[in-house]
């Protein structure tokens, strides 16, 4: 393991003690989470006033206003859902257009390693009726992007974010459309601070760049990779969004916001297919993020830097919308969170352009030693689920 | 041929890299891999608040920059005495960068200066804009107003025995938008010491406005992402492509 | 080998340390005589007052050591920045002052009067050969080194000047004479290159007898 700048271990000075949220299982690892007193994380207190706090009539009256105001009259659309075909977008795809009538064009940034369930999740809704546009880029430029970033920050969709958060914008301001709805502001539901005050209503892309990103897409340009090919990544100018008015919303700030309800909503609308092999690598859920085959090693990579999989973020998901309780949650966290990726592992090698040896290697640097230490050649958590 | 400088700054609260937003520390970053090699200066800063952590942890990081990264190092936040200042010089940083404590009782300047030498002793100046347009310099984290005008303040540091200023837009600082050029050109203009500029880079082209709207002799990005040796190539060869003089 | 690098209080002794752990070698920090006497090579590090530097080397007692170990034993001696200036005959850096007078040369302010050049002169410059020397084996013309000063040492007789910079003035960047060796940057700072500069310091400088006299001797 190479020796990283964190000696944190073995009780030197500068070692921090990883915790875990009283209420979900969420590790004080993770960037932008903040617990309190009580040792309760932020995403949990939002849980809290999400359900208790919040005037829902209001909030749904404040958006039936504003649909009212930006409905389109003369056939154009009128909002842009940037959409993966995934339960979230498709269920806010589904009720703009046949609850609230509004003439929405679906935008899809094309997964890295499309699975077949979620393109047939896409090509369903599309035949259950939606107008969409697909969007793949140079497959040359994102895989080189794709393998730099994996290499650097143990994250190959570093471009895939910075291309999902500015095409639908790009198609925004290109076509004259007002209106964005994301699904939710990740930072609030999931563990992260609000840098603004209306960042719960409001996209600020600066804020994606810093959280998400990390850097300006320009600064991507190298020996091979020109500005032209960053041009699905580059964000339009606040003057052109200006003029066309965008104005990128949440949709989980008018609305009681739960991805299993969202599930729920969608799965009989249309034919919904969830992970054909019952489950999905490294949780217990079936119906998440289906459309993407590196989002397996995605959320593998995280378990590895911070300590915490996909198992763990569902669990805390489902234990924040009461739907789980949290010894429960334990329960198929510690069964399921550390599985390795293996079912895609040879198309990601293929993807990633590296030999398993080389993502070995790569993934051994990025072991947190804080987090991490090896004992007989395994690696163990230094602090496991409690 | 002096070469225009691109250097790194660091933050560290309580020994934890982290990023800031107009000071505010924001969230960590795991630091990863610090290893590169195109990288003209390196400045490692403290900014954990009185009493939220122990120094050790940051010593800690002085001395871990300091036997791994062959560039030179720059090490600060809450310098309060010689012996801070010289406790940093000990663990391998080069230069020392002050801020408060230079406000607070600017004969700390001199005696700094005439201890160890003036190429070790950054002044380092927080402005930001007040109601009515004018810049002010803030210490204590970009907390506490001084009532001092930047520009003044930057030569009466000069003359005290700085050997390079560090000028920090609060405002831009994490705004990804880039520097305040006009902060950074009166500045520079009204010193003949090394002006370094920092607060809101985000592109390379920020770099190049820095050297040639800002004026300044190095600019300095605090993002963690350019401290790889892809992003520090990236931009020297922008850089270097706008006429701006860099070492690759 | 037995490299000492010569601890009189000022300096980043560390970094050239670490340098040299990075090359390979285990480094002894000290002043102590026997250790001097011990060495094989000695390193001079250097940052601060010209004042301050003497004054030091003489409460440290290390005045006479050195001498009799660079001068009367030849032995490989090598002075960064601050040391490298220490070898002169003098300086004017805050009052006139007395150097240990191994080599005919002063120490002044960089003048750069008039020229929009900022003092100190801080960052990456060049480093112009004046003359071939194992120092540079492996070091190409283009170069780059950190430097970080506002005096230098100007020599009357440019017989062991072999390395010169451009700021304003054209100043000596490195020197050296038989078994001493001087530089103004730091190539403990200097990464890849400097590093190969302390690399043929160490291996390929070799003891007075052992090599040419490339100019006139001072004392």
């Amino acid at each position: 393991m190479k020796e990283g700048l964190y000696k944190g271990a073995e009780g030197e000075r500068g070692a921090r003690r990883v915790a875990y949220c009283k209420r979900c299982l969420m590790p004080n690892t993770r960037p932008r989470i903040i617990f309190d007193k009580e040792g309760v994380c932020n995403a949990c207190r939002n849980a809290d006033t999400k359900w208790e706090d919040v005037d829902w009539d209001a909030r749904r009256k404040e958006f039936e206003g504003l649909l009212d105001r930006y409905r389109s009259k003369d056939g154009s659309w009128d909002c842009v859902v940037p959409w993966s075909g995934g339960k979230d977008s498709s269920s806010i795809a589904y009720r703009l257009k046949f609850e609230f009538h509004m003439n929405p064009l679906l935008v899809t940034f094309s997964p890295q390693v499309p699975n077949e369930v979620g393109s047939a999740n896409r090509e369903a809704l599309i035949q259950a009726g939606m107008d969409h546009i697909f969007f793949r880029p140079n497959q040359k430029v994102h895989r080189r992007l794709a393998k730099r970033f994996f290499v650097e920050r143990g994250n190959h969709k570093v471009p895939w974010d910075a291309g999902v958060n500015t095409i639908p914008v790009i198609a925004a301001v290109k076509f004259g459309i007002p209106l964005i709805f994301y699904a939710e502001h990740g930072e609030s539901e999931y563990g992260g601070k609000l840098l603004k005050e209306d960042s719960n209503k409001m996209r600020d892309f600066t804020e994606v760049i810093e959280h998400q990103i990390g850097d300006d897409p320009r600064n991507w340009i190298d020996e091979e990779i020109t500005l032209n090919d960053l041009a699905p990544y580059i964000y339009p100018d606040v003057g052109s969004m200006k003029k066309v008015g965008v104005k990128a919303l949440y949709f989980a700030y008018f609305f009681k916001w739960s991805s299993y309800r969202n599930y729920l909503y969608i799965k009989d609308k249309f034919n919904f297919r969830t992970c054909a092999e019952g489950r999905t690598e490294g949780t217990f859920t079936d119906f998440d993020s289906l459309d993407d085959k590196s989002d397996n090693l995605y959320y593998y990579m995280q378990y590895i830097k911070f300590g915490f999989g996909r198992a763990v973020r569902d669990a805390s998901r489902m234990i924040q919308n009461k739907q789980l309780s949290r010894s429960e949650g334990l329960e198929l966290a510690r069964k399921y969170d550390h599985e390795f990726p293996a079912r895609y592992l040879k198309e990601m090698l293929e993807y990633l352009m590296l030999t398993e040896e080389e993502f070995n290697d790569i993934t051994d640097r990025h072991r947190n030693p804080e987090i991490w230490t090896k004992e007989n050649g395994q690696w163990k958590l230094r602090y496991p689920l409690e | 041929m002096l070469k225009k400088r691109l250097i790194t700054v660091l933050t560290f609260n309580n020994g934890v890299l982290f990023r800031t937003r107009n000071f505010h520390p924001d969230y960590r970053y795991t630091l990863n891999f610090v290893d590169a090699w195109s990288v003209d200066e390196i400045v490692v800063l403290d900014i954990t608040r009185e009493s939220m952590g122990e120094k050790p942890n940051f010593y800690n990081i002085v001395t871990q920059f300091a036997d791994r990264c062959f560039v030179p190092l720059a090490a600060g936040g809450g310098v309060r005495s010689v012996e801070d200042f010289s406790t940093l010089l000990r663990l391998g940083a080069d230069k020392v960068v002050i801020n408060t404590e230079a406000v607070r009782r600017p004969e700390f300047i001199r005696e700094a200066a005439g201890l160890f030498g003036s190429q070790c002793v950054v002044v380092s100046i927080d402005a930001r804009k007040t109601g009515t347009g004018a810049y002010e310099v803030f210490t204590d984290f970009g907390t506490r107003p001084s009532g001092l005008d930047p520009v003044e303040w930057a030569k009466k540091a000069r003359d005290l025995g700085a050997g390079e200023i560090m000028v920090t837009s609060i405002d831009k600082d994490g705004s990804l938008e880039g520097y305040d050029n006009d902060l950074n050109r009166t500045v520079s203009e009204a010193v003949d010491i090394p002006v370094l500029v920092s607060g809101g880079a985000g592109k390379w082209q920020d770099f190049v406005d820095g050297f040639e709207k800002g004026k300044a002799t190095a600019v300095c990005t605090t993002n963690i992402y350019h401290f790889t040796e892809t992003s520090i190539k990236s931009a020297k060869v922008y850089m270097r492509r706008s006429g701006i003089e860099v070492r690759i | 080998m037995k490299v000492v690098i010569i601890d009189y209080g000022l300096g980043n002794i560390r970094s050239i340390a670490g340098a040299l752990r990075k090359l390979g070698h285990d480094p002894v920090v000290s002043r102590s005589g026997d250790d001097l006497a011990a060495a094989d090579r000695l390193i001079l590090p250097g940052v601060g007052a010209f004042g301050d530097g003497m004054k030091n080397l003489r409460e440290f007692g290390l005045v006479e050591p050195l001498a009799r170990e660079v001068l009367g034993k030849g032995k490989p001696i090598l002075g960064i920045c601050l040391g490298s200036q220490l070898m002169a005959r003098e300086s004017e850096e805050f009052g006139r002052h007395e150097g240990l007078g191994w080599f005919d040369a002063s120490v002044i302010r960089i003048e750069t009067a008039g020229k929009d050049l900022r003092i100190p002169h801080v960052g990456w410059d060049s480093l112009i050969k004046v003359r071939e020397d194992v120092l540079f084996d492996g070091i190409p013309d283009d170069a780059l080194f950190y430097y970080t000063h506002s005096y230098h040492v100007r020599f009357r007789d440019r017989a062991p000047v072999i390395g010169e910079c451009e700021y304003g003035v054209r100043f000596t960047a490195a020197f050296s004479r038989r078994n001493i060796y001087g530089t103004q940057f730091h190539p403990e700072k200097s990464q890849r290159y400097g590093l190969v500069l302390l690399e043929n310091f160490l291996t390929k400088v070799r003891y007075a007898e052992e090599t040419a006299n490339h100019g006139i001797d001072v004392q």
